[in-house]
């Protein structure tokens, strides 16, 4: 779930990248959650991880930025897309499921 | 009686303000603990990494604390969660186990070596004689210790080498 929290907020502009606080910000996740899903992703290759370029004198450290490979855009999409199925293939299950425990 | 519950009461507010004044206190610390907590922690959570991704995450995680506003304590809380992503981030690694940590085994090096042997009456460094012994046996010259028994006036060499090295063609338990 936490994964396609994630991958939702990169498939939404593809062509942006993305700091770790960001990526905080937009799926209120935890460093401790995010952190492992942005190795695992980077790891198979769904996202690139790449340094900030700064101008010498910036005062602060640079940070790194993820975006979607060309491979991972439709690998995302394709998992995302699954998720929404599985969702709309169990909600008619849901809705009788409450309507039987409404009684 | 109604002196000692009066005294009761009197102490309860003495502590109650001791209490109140050292959370104050303690309160107005906390940015400066943050402050040097939280890269402290970060630093230790990045040791946890494996090899290939510590300089990078830390450099990494580092920026981002560098760059948090707001609630000092927060800082404190993402280095928290680093270290917790940190030791998933291991787990998750196939070959997690850090090099100093590898399980190390004797094994014993079956070549007859003569030159090796003639070597070791003679003037020989510790350091080459691991590597001939251990090149002999197809081993990596980094491998470990070297170990000379003699039993029943047969001379035999071992080396320690990482577990995952055993089954190499020369090498036996």
């Amino acid at each position: 779930m936490a994964k396609l929290e994630v991958l939702s907020v990169f498939v939404e502009d593809p062509a942006t990248a993305r700091y770790g606080s960001e990526l905080m910000k937009a799926t209120s996740l935890s460093s401790g959650s995010l952190y492992p899903i942005l190795q695992r992703l980077e790891d198979d290759g769904w996202i690139e991880g790449v340094w900030e370029v700064l101008p010498a004198d910036a005062q602060r450290p640079r940070r790194r930025y993820y975006r979607l490979t060309a491979m991972g855009l439709p690998s995302a999409r394709a998992e995302i897309g699954r998720a929404v199925n599985l969702a709309r293939r169990a909600e008619p299950k849901l809705v009788w499921l409450q309507m039987g425990w409404a009684g | 009686m109604g002196g000692v519950i009066s005294i009761g009461v009197a102490a309860d507010g003495v502590y109650g303000v001791a209490a109140s004044a050292m959370f104050g206190m303690l309160l107005a610390e906390v940015p400066a603990i943050s402050r040097w907590l939280a890269p402290k922690v970060v630093h230790r959570a990045a040791r946890r990494l494996p090899k290939r991704l510590r300089a990078q995450k830390e450099e990494e995680w580092l920026a981002e604390l560098r760059a948090m506003e707001g609630i000092k304590l927060f800082r404190v809380i993402f280095a928290l969660g680093c270290f917790g992503a940190a030791i998933r981030i291991r787990r998750a690694e196939p070959s997690s186990t850090p090099s100093h940590e590898v399980e190390r085994a004797f094994v014993e090096v079956k070549v007859v070596l003569d030159g090796v042997a003639y070597d070791l009456n003679g003037n020989v460094s510790r350091e080459e004689l691991r590597a001939s012994l251990a090149a002999a046996a197809g081993l990596v010259a980094s491998s470990g210790d070297i170990f000379e028994l003699e039993s029943r006036g047969e001379r035999r060499w071992f080396v320690t080498v990482p577990r995952a090295e055993i089954g190499i063609p020369g090498a036996g338990i």
